[in-house]
């Protein structure tokens, strides 16, 4: 079921033919930072909401632009110029409902026509082999003739590594056979099924950061310049006096200041 | 802490794996869809209604008990055999709801309460008010004498709420990062996305060894910002609150602590 509501006045044709980006619940919440660090620095329209009752509800102030009413947990933004569209999700999904997410995410992707997904993750650095522990924290999974692939092969971004994994890491449940294809990532959430839904029918990638949980506010900038660097998302026009802004409300993610009456 | 409450998550690392939850492993199906809530306005014009007040379980509901005490029911809404809310109205607003939460809603309830709710009201312009609250204890302002400071009572208000020409500017927006969740996001949500003029108010509520309260000062916060957004009617008094307050089965939710709590050793 196709659950995307498009915001009032916007025309839903205008995502046919964009770059669809889709973040991952997933360690660290890296992806949702990235999401947000880039609605905020680039000023993303919000375009719609996905009506989906497959996500915890959450609201506050829409501060991004708070004359505009409440952000909520499942949103879509896209940009200026309509080439890049970018879903939201901040919320974890309900017990029981991930089948239905994703299905519902299929029908969106299937409706509205986009030219190219790429989902974006993060994995468990803990998890990392010897040879993964050196170089960039990021890891591309795409097929190389895909223009993500070939983009890839430009800037040298690695491969995921086929790994042997062994028996108690392996999932314990029945796979489809695209998913058997996907290396397991730990922490990734359902990157790994999404990716496996679409891989054969659409132009999609993943790119995956290792992240471990903690302050990852820097994380998101070197994800976003990552994206950036693969799908050239910043207008190249504004690059040069372009920087990053935080949300506002990152100054409080660890919580209130320290009352300092407490040291009396 | 209220060591009633079993542990929350799973431990972060693995709450990401997909390997986790064998529910998913089947196919999954909506365990409480539209179907399952029975909304019942007992022969009430639903058209008529221009504007309902939901109270959360928690302040909220206390609130709407101590108007309506003694009132009868125009109508429920079960979930199967389990009475989740009842609903009220007022001779002298007679196109106001109230809808009184008769428990929590369990979390996977929640986006499917909202929706039966608000889908059986067909007014294309009905006004959602949503009396909740939040902690003392939870809330984060970069000014900390700012939550301290009159009024404290914060709330959201969805767009087209904010457009309406009756939208108090005198009630401060609950600031980011604090969030609303649970019913009142997904009721909430429901109007951001169906172009609703929805208004929630939180009113705080103070911590004691470490249980959230519920006093007669949060629920006379309701009271005042209600006069503030032309809900005139709804009116009570400090001894049917405490009534309110006091029929309340002690707790996780109750919002009053008894003589034995947290005492270790008898």
């Amino acid at each position: 079921m196709n659950t995307f509501v498009p915001a009032q006045g916007f025309d839903p044709e205008l995502l046919k033919g964009s770059t669809l980006i889709i973040p991952t619940v997933s360690i660290a919440n890296v992806p949702q930072l990235t999401i947000d660090l880039y609605v905020n620095s680039l000023k993303l329209e919000r375009i719609g909401f996905m009506d989906d009752a497959s996500v915890m509800p959450v609201a506050g102030i829409f501060e991004f632009a708070p004359e505009k009413g409440i952000l909520v947990a499942y949103e879509v933004y896209q940009s200026e110029d309509r080439k890049f569209t970018f879903v939201q999700q901040r919320t974890p999904i309900l017990k029981g409902k991930r089948q239905s997410l994703l299905a519902n995410l299929e029908s969106f992707i299937s409706i509205y026509d986009f030219s190219r997904i790429l989902i974006i993750t993060s994995t468990d650095a803990s998890r990392r082999v010897d040879i993964q522990m050196t170089g960039v924290p990021f890891r591309l999974l795409a097929s190389p003739e895909s223009s993500v692939g070939k983009r890839a092969s430009e800037i040298n971004l690695p491969a995921y590594e086929k790994l042997p994994e062994e028996e108690h890491q392996l999932p314990h449940h029945p796979e489809s056979e695209a998913e058997k294809d996907i290396p397991y990532l730990h922490g990734s959430g359902v990157a790994r099924k999404l990716y496996g839904r679409l891989v054969s029918k659409y132009d999609v990638s993943m790119l995956i950061m290792f992240a471990l949980e903690g302050d990852n506010i820097q994380d998101s900038v070197e994800y976003a310049k990552c994206i950036d660097a693969v799908l050239g998302v910043v207008d190249t026009g504004r690059a040069a006096d372009f920087k990053w802004e935080y949300p506002a409300s990152w100054d409080w993610v660890f919580g209130a200041p320290l009352n300092p009456a407490l040291y009396d | 802490m209220d060591f009633s409450d079993e542990f929350a998550t799973i431990p972060t690392r693995y709450a990401f794996d997909d390997d986790s939850d064998q529910e998913d492993i089947d196919q999954a199906v909506d365990k409480l869809d539209l179907e399952t809530f029975k909304v019942d306005f007992n022969n009430f014009d639903t058209a008529s209604i221009n504007t309902v007040i939901f109270g959360v379980y928690g302040p909220g509901d206390v609130f709407l008990r101590a108007v309506y005490e003694g009132q009868s029911v125009v109508g429920t809404i079960y979930a199967k055999t389990k009475l989740l809310a009842s609903m009220h109205t007022s001779p002298s607003a007679g196109n106001v709801i109230s809808v009184v939460s008769e428990d929590v809603l369990p979390e996977d309830a929640i986006n499917g309460f909202a929706h039966a709710m608000l889908s059986k009201l067909p007014n294309a312009n009905l006004r959602v008010i949503v009396l909740d609250s939040y902690y003392e204890s939870g809330y984060i302002a970069s000014d900390l004498s700012e939550q301290y400071t009159e009024p404290t009572l914060k709330c959201l208000r969805t767009s087209v709420e904010k457009k309406a020409s009756q939208s108090p500017t005198s009630i401060d927006s609950l600031p980011a990062p604090n969030l609303s969740k649970g019913i009142a996001a997904a009721i909430l949500t429901y109007c951001e996305i169906h172009q609703l003029p929805g208004l929630a108010l939180f009113s705080p509520q103070p911590a004691s060894l470490g249980k959230n309260l519920i006093t007669e000062a949060t629920i006379d916060y309701y009271e005042e910002a209600l006069g503030k957004i032309g809900v005139d009617h709804l009116r009570s008094d400090q001894e049917k609150v405490r009534r309110a307050i006091q029929s309340r089965k002690y707790g996780k939710d109750s919002g009053k602590i008894d003589a034995d709590h947290h005492r270790m050793y008898i």
